[in-house]
């Protein structure tokens, strides 16, 4: 409907035009002003205002024609001077091209939205422009710079629709703290991480958005990163992880209305699964096939009764399906009445099991059919996008404006996992008087998501998924007629993942404004003043709810929460530009910023309700109530001053001092300093003009960046009561109609110091022949310290922490982008560019006594920050290794392993050795990303090739696959063969001793090399849990999660600007892009790029997350 | 000229307006959390001591591990077959209800019992009646654990760690002293419990905590029956003064809604990991109270409903331990631990609201004669169903005869918490696994 509407909006104004358009026809040959070079082929022409445009042929001719009011026309070509020449009334204009030797008067925008030429800086900064990102058509403006951006490393959480993504600048710079940057569009910070009050960071629960989502991409005119320090200072204490300024589309002074309307469709696939075995049927074979028990009694094959009256009806540890066959006679099984609370067995196999029971071939009342083999991962669906923006643009000499609408409605590739946004933006500029200057803008968004639960959660989609046997159809049917669960299990343990997705809901929206209005007032010609405030206010909502019979909530669940978020931040500043005698350049820019984050948040949730399916709070006699406050103000005073030796030496400081609310009274106040330095070193004399090496800079800088702590960590404070363990949901207050409160186990502290980053970077960059080949290069060293974070300590002091300054960091590495044109000719350009960057992020010290520190996780594994490691590791329980050849230990102790008792598994294996230790590290070594674009009169084609190179992340799901015997790696089974390592096990008093001869005597240390051949099998893998990852060592589920992958392929076509001559069209372009169409990973999980815990600090786990996609974009721009 | 007026201008602009008012705008009143409080009336905190004691103690990491390990009921699946059948509690395990145990139940009673202090005595007793029992559920799953010099904050951040021995006379004392607080005149407090009284285990019946300090004293001390040197004329005389009927049991309640449901409810309901165990259910075959332990779910309607309570001690622990008591001192009074004995059954029964009056007859002291130590320990195994006492008296006795996972042994004790590993290294113990014996398992 909505594109409907917005189709009837495009064609009322296709109508319109059509009357409007008159236009002349110019034409021209375009030549270089360097002696003997003649004519230059590919060079682009643009109506100014317009995005009309056209390209010089061969012979360097070129045609195009120019609306009526048009007055000039612009001639752009790489390596030369851009050209805007008055049409005066002419038809025939010819163009000699300068040279544009420094190709570096691009300026770019900096700290605070200063403008600076690029050659000036001292410090790496690098750009995005809208062709880079246009194309990519992710929901969240964050994917879209993924692999695009030197130092730049972005993950997304899952493929769930409205899923977050984690984005971090040049490694990490804080241990338990936000590492993501600071964005900041068209000079107001915004609110971009993972939702306040909703718990990211969580292993179980729904996949979140972060807040960079609600932005349009197509309302986005750049991106700049800021990466160092030096780069940042200037922003103060929230832009110590790097800032992404975005700069939104602006309409231009003296243009006619333009209209740009983009639509896109995408579709969204799996792009991995899990490997599964499909040989063996549900059971085990301590109990019997399939999912069945026997009336009489019999036994077939691997049929036993059941023991501890528990059948196995949990594990995919049953017979081999070649053994078995199907029966539909009602009268061979009894109905299990507590399993399927489904008492008529006929009804049953005909509703619910079509194709009647499993039993043995042998049965005589098998029907001799061969058993189906289900395929969970049909569960999945193709998603559909659908993406519609429409913006209007224009301006009269002293007043431009920017209008934009855009709608997107996502469904995922999880059934009833949807997400839709809507975007209104409205901005103008205008000039007041001749000196004063203002402008406005403001945005509205709307975001609405249907989640769908995940992770280590017994509602989670995947987890239910995969663990359920091959022989089990989960789409036959989620729900009987008495409201129960159809579940494998017989209703217990986990949810049916339909039954999830159609039961078990979490919608939220969010309404958020972003406005800001500023002033500019040019006192002289060297002097001005600038005001700019702004406001980011958006409320979030959400309703989660669990029918009954639901495992996580048996008696059904109702949350709903509601919060309030606003930040303001207003700008004052004074600049002074002017030159000082012939040589010398000076800048100047003092000012003043005021900052308050302001957050509230209320819910209820009631556990347990009364009327099914009525999911209101009123429907429970047990509501929760709960009030979340945040707030922080910061006022601080900047300035920054540059000096400038004859465009070759440039030398830049900057200093703030901040006060915040966060940190102790009397103790609030900070400054910090940063320098730089730029040599452009092609400005001497005697390289000046050089045809080899257009343009060489070096630069260096040093910064001292602080931090300050979060809210409310100055004081311990008593707060509301409530009681768990780690099995259960556990209770809160009121209590049996009493409040209570007691003492937080956190102690606060009020002598806490603000964190402290020195950043120190060189770098430089190099043009060679004309600017075919650029290359930037940075070198970074990050130390951090005294980082604010909250110490473990004895819960025996009464405390279970305490917030304090403790840790020290470094980070290291390079960053490298390079860029070519390895081909030109006139109708064909091959692009090259390349980033890479090894950042490399090391814990130094923690608190005195503490080692590490948990960031995120379970009990086992972990990722945790360890002193002395890369940040990040993951942590869990090992195999037992022999410490001096670190061989494997396998158990020799044969007296375990007795025939007549299940589930020993353990001699002849590898066994536990109980003691956690570092697995590895998330941090990859390196990330590159390869970007060629080939140009062809006018189609494009742009593949970008993202690369990580090492990291390691836990496939969870995958241990605990093989523990429910469904994982492919189940499928050697009946296969045995002698483990590697070293015979041996632990003594009483836990160290490594190995038998003597006589199998009695323990002698010190480990033994002969093993020599016990062994499956593994149920007895290994699931009775004893030692081979499985669910309940044994975490250590092989520890898998390189380092991949190369075809993040983007784009092809677009534009269309001639002369065949839509005679149409109101200026320009049309078609594309078709295709998102992670390729990938190969060592990895064997869903997708190597993928975090159960979305944006926060934990990075690295992968247990039942959603699975990645693979997407299809079809898309039309077109303008008027 | 007018170039450096607007200069001027401008700079005094900038400073003049934002210094001025900087100082109200970094007001350090923001940085409190309006959310909690920075210090709560003693009342308050009442209610949610109580509550976590019940949760904890009564939950899976403490009943339901211990339950599983001499057999009440078997781990059959996930983490419950790891911890409960393999024996498998790995210090991570432990760690939740270590930090429940310290920084939550232990630490808030302190300053609980500081918060009532002289003003308030029978308070403050209850408090010292409330810390002794969690002190005592601790030491008989770690032994050796920090007292005299926990809950000391930025203090003391390395507590070092008690002696079992020591803990032991601690609870003596801090029961001794409960006692002497409890029965101080009180009569300046008109509700010494807190208003309309906070007190959700005895509603602020002085006499009922009294009688349950008692009951808590003569536990403790029969705990040391391996140790020599036992009063028990004493013990007989804290039974006597002890709780005196079902009605007055030492227990937590718990309400009927998922969100104050009794904790091995929610087990029962959201896990369901654990079955029936076969060695319990031979060992209580044909007893009229098994329907009350096992039910259509795992537990049965006593401890498995959503309200069932939490019991911390009871008049039938006490008879028993009377039992046990007239048994062991010097001249054994068998006739009176037969009477103790046979109360403890009859008032078992009654306490799980079942009748069958010739069972009784038949398994009380009348039909099966003198009463042993064994049978005394065996009888009060079934009876305190998934509570502590069964693993401590297992762990003192050796009774009742267990059927351990194959080629392991019941451990004896838990491992010490992660958090305590790393963060009071210097303090742990070492050389602990989970079978080595506390100090009061063998004998001197």
């Amino acid at each position: 409907m909505k594109k409907l509407i917005l189709l009837i909006v495009l064609f009322v104004f296709v109508s319109g035009f059509t009357l409007m358009a008159q236009t002349i026809l110019v034409t021209g040959t375009v030549t270089s002003s360097v002696q003997g070079e003649g004519p230059i082929p590919g060079v682009t022409i643009t109506v100014k205002g317009t995005t009309l445009g056209a390209l010089t042929d061969v012979n360097g001719k070129y045609s195009i024609s120019v609306p009526a009011g048009a007055t000039t026309l612009v001639f752009s070509y790489i390596g030369m001077k851009t050209q805007e020449v008055a049409i005066g009334g002419r038809s025939v204009i010819t163009v000699a091209m300068e040279s544009n030797v420094v190709g570096l008067n691009e300026v770019v925008v900096t700290a605070l939205g200063i403008k600076r030429e690029s050659k000036a800086l001292g410090y790496s900064v690098q750009s995005v422009s809208t062709d880079q990102i246009a194309n990519s058509n992710n929901t969240n403006i964050i994917n879209s710079i993924s692999g695009k951006v030197a130092g730049v490393s972005v993950t997304p959480s899952s493929g769930a629709a409205g899923g977050s993504t984690f984005i971090e600048i040049r490694g990490s710079t804080s241990l338990t703290g936000n590492n993501q940057p600071l964005f900041v569009v068209d000079g107001i910070p915004i609110q971009t991480g993972g939702d306040v009050g909703a718990a990211n960071g969580d292993v179980a629960g729904v996949s979140y958005s972060d807040r960079a989502i609600d932005l349009n991409p197509d309302d986005i005119a750049s991106m700049t990163v800021l990466k160092g320090g030096a780069a940042t200072a200037l922003y103060g204490l929230r832009a110590s992880n790097g800032v992404i300024l975005i700069t939104t589309k602006k309409g231009s002074n003296n243009t006619k209305m333009k209209i740009d309307f983009h639509t896109s469709v995408t579709f969204d696939q799996i792009s991995q699964t899990q490997k599964r075995q499909n040989a063996y049927a549900q059971g085990s074979s301590e109990g019997y096939v399939g999912y069945l028990e026997f009336a009489n009694g019999q036994k077939y094959n691997h049929v036993a009764s059941p023991a501890d009256g528990q059948p196995y009806r949990n594990v995919s540890w049953g017979a081999r399906l070649d053994t078995c066959s199907y029966t539909k006679d009602p009268t061979w099984v009894a109905p299990d009445a507590n399993v399927y609370n489904y008492l008529n067995m006929a009804d049953y196999l005909a509703k619910w099991d079509a194709n009647g029971r499993i039993v043995s071939k042998n049965d005589p009342k098998a029907d001799g059919l061969p058993v189906n083999v289900y395929n969970p991962y049909d569960f999945f669906q193709t998603g559909v996008t659908y993406n519609n923006s429409l913006s209007l643009s224009g301006g009269s000499e002293t007043t431009s404006y920017f209008v934009s609408v855009s709608n997107q409605k996502q469904n995922g590739i999880i059934p009833n996992n949807t997400f839709g946004k809507t975007t209104f933006k409205l901005s103008g500029d205008t000039k007041l008087t001749k000196r004063l200057s203002s402008s406005a803008s403001m945005s509205f968004m709307n975001d609405e998501g249907d989640r769908i639960q995940q992770g280590s959660n017994v509602s989670g989609v995947m987890l239910g998924l995969v663990r359920t046997p091959p022989t089990f159809d989960n789409a036959a049917g989620y729900i009987f007629p008495n409201g129960t669960q159809r579940t494998y299990r017989g209703g217990g343990g986990y949810d049916n993942p339909y039954w999830t997705a159609n039961k078990n809901i979490y919608k939220d929206d969010v309404n958020r404004m972003i406005g800001n209005l500023s002033f500019l007032y040019e006192a002289t010609n060297w002097l001005s003043f600038s005001y700019r405030a702004g406001i980011d206010w958006f409320t979030r909502g959400s309703k989660n709810y669990f029918a009954q019979h639901s495992n996580a909530y048996p008696a059904g669940y109702v949350a709903v929460y509601r919060d309030l978020n606003q930040d303001i931040n207003s700008d004052l500043i004074m600049s002074i530009k002017k030159s000082l005698g012939q040589s010398f350049f000076f800048t100047g820019t003092l000012g003043n910023n005021v900052y308050r984050s302001f957050s509230n948040s209320a819910s209820g949730t009631a556990n347990g309700i009364d009327i099914p399916d009525f999911y209101n709070l009123r429907n429970s006699s047990s509501v929760t109530p709960s009030e979340t406050t945040y707030e922080k103000r910061t006022a601080a005073f900047f300035g920054d001053l540059g000096i400038s030796y004859k465009d070759m030496i440039f030398l830049n400081g900057t200093g703030r001092e901040e006060w915040s609310t966060t940190m102790p009274a009397g103790k609030n106040k900070f400054f910090y300093p940063s320098v730089s330095a730029g040599f452009v070193f092609t400005e001497l004399p005697f390289l000046k003009g050089n045809n080899v090496i257009s343009f060489g800079k070096l630069r260096g800088s040093y910064a001292i960046v602080a931090n300050d702590a979060g809210a409310y960590n100055t004081t311990t404070y008593y707060s509301k009561a409530s009681a768990g363990d780690g099995w259960t949901n556990g209770i809160t207050f009121p209590f049996l109609g009493k409040t209570g409160f007691a003492l937080n186990t956190g102690m606060g502290n009020n002598l806490l110091k603000p964190e402290q980053m020195k950043s120190f970077e060189v770098g430089g960059e190099l043009h060679f022949f004309m600017n075919r080949l650029s290359v930037d290069i940075a070198y970074f060293n990050n130390q951090n310290s005294d980082l604010l974070l909250s110490v473990p300590i004895a819960p025996s002091t009464g405390f279970s922490s305490k917030y304090t300054n403790a840790g020290t960091m470094k980070t290291t590495g390079m960053d490298l982008l390079v860029n070519a044109t390895i081909i030109k000719s006139s109708s064909f350009k091959w692009d090259l560019t390349l980033n890479f960057s090894n950042p490399k992020s090391i814990v130094k010290t923690l608190a005195p006594g503490v080692e590490s520190i948990f960031l995120g996780g379970f009990t086992d594994p972990q990722v945790r920050a360890v002193a002395g490691q890369p940040y990040r590791s993951i942590y869990g329980v090992m195999k037992l290794k022999d410490p001096t050849t670190g061989q494997l230990i396998i158990n020799d102790q044969s007296e375990l392993d007795d025939p007549n008792v299940f589930g020993p598994g353990v001699y002849g294996y590898p066994q536990d050795s109980k003691n956690v230790g570092n697995m590895g590290s998330v941090q990859p070594d390196w990330r590159m990303g390869i970007t060629n674009t080939f140009s062809f009169k006018g189609f494009s084609l742009t593949a970008l090739i993202d690369i990580k190179h090492g990291g390691k992340m836990w496939n969870g799901t995958n241990g605990a696959m093989v523990y429910f015997g469904t994982s492919a790696v189940t499928l050697d089974r009946e296969v045995s063969y002698v483990h590697k390592g070293l015979l041996g096990h632990l003594d009483a008093s836990g160290n490594i001793v190995h038998y003597a001869a006589d199998g009695v005597t323990e002698l010190p240390g480990p033994g002969a090399a093993n020599t016990i051949s062994k499956p593994d099998d149920e007895n290994y893998c699931y009775w004893n849990g030692q081979g499985s990852g669910f309940s044994g060592a975490s250590e092989p589920y520890i898998e390189d999660s380092g991949f190369t992958r075809l993040r983007e392929l784009t092809l677009s076509y534009t269309v001639k600007p002369e065949w839509l001559r005679s149409t109101p069209i200026k320009n049309l372009d078609v594309y078709f892009t295709g998102r992670n169409l390729w990938l190969k990973t060592k990895y064997s999980g869903i997708d190597p790029e993928t975090s159960l815990l979305g944006a926060s600090n934990g990075q690295g786990i992968d247990y039942f997350n959603m699975p990645g996609t693979r997407a299809y974009t079809f898309g039309l721009r077109i303008g008027f | 000229m007018k170039k450096r007026y607007l200069i001027k201008l401008g700079v005094i602009l900038l400073l003049a307006v934002f210094i001025g008012s900087c100082k109200k705008w970094i007001n350090p009143t923001i940085n409190q959390d309006p959310d909690s409080v920075v210090d709560v009336p003693y009342n308050l905190m009442l209610p949610s001591i109580e509550a976590n004691m019940g949760y904890i103690i009564g939950g899976m990491d403490y009943r339901g591990v211990t339950g599983m390990w001499v057999q009440y009921v078997s781990g059959q699946a996930r983490q419950a077959a790891t911890q409960g059948k393999n024996y498998n509690l790995t210090e991570a395990d432990v760690d939740n209800l270590w930090n429940s145990i310290y920084d939550g139940c232990m630490m808030n009673l302190t300053i609980f019992i500081t918060k009532t202090g002289d003003a308030n005595p029978q308070a403050r007793g209850a408090g010292k009646v409330l810390l002794a029992y969690t002190l005592g559920s601790a030491t008989d799953v770690w032994g050796d654990i920090p007292y005299s010099e926990a809950f000391l904050g930025n203090t003391n951040l390395k507590p070092k760690y008690d002696s079992q021995q020591s803990i032991y006379t601690v609870i003596n004392t801090l029961l001794s002293d409960g006692i002497t607080d409890l029965s101080t005149d009180n009569s300046a407090n008109a509700v010494p419990l807190g208003s309309s009284s906070n007190d959700l285990i005895y509603n602020g019946n002085i006499p009922k905590w009294i009688a349950a300090a008692h009951s808590l004293r003569a536990r403790y001390a029969i705990h040391l029956s391996n140790k020599g040197g036992v009063d028990y004329s004493a013990i007989l005389a804290d039974c006597a003064a002890g709780i005196s009927s079902n009605g007055n049991d030492f227990q937590m309640p718990f309400g009927t809604t998922e969100s104050n449901a009794n904790p091995i409810y929610e087990f029962d309901v959201q896990r369901t990991d654990v079955a029936q165990s076969a060695t319990f259910t031979a060992f209580a075959a044909g007893d009229p109270r098994l329907a009350a332990f096992q039910g259509t779910k795992n537990f049965g309607p006593f401890y498995g409903s959503i309200n069932s309570p939490v019991p911390f001690i009871s008049y039938v622990e006490t008879r028993f331990i009377e039992a046990e008591a007239q048994l062991r001192q010097s001249s054994p009074a068998q006739a009176a631990a037969n009477a103790a004995y046979d109360a403890a059954v009859t008032a078992s029964l009654a306490k799980f609201s079942v009748t069958d009056a010739t069972w009784l007859t038949n398994n009380t002291s009348g039909v099966l004669g003198n009463r042993n130590i064994q049978n005394i320990i065996e009888a009060k195994y079934v009876a305190l169903f998934m509570q502590e006492e069964g693993f401590t008296d297992f762990r003192r006795t050796g009774f009742p005869v267990l059927d351990p996972t194959a080629g392991s042994a019941v451990p004896s004790r838990y491992p010490y918490a992660t958090s305590e590993r790393l963060y009071n290294s210097a303090n742990v113990p070492t050389g602990i696994t989970v079978n080595t014996p506390l100090w009061w398992m063998s004998g001197k």
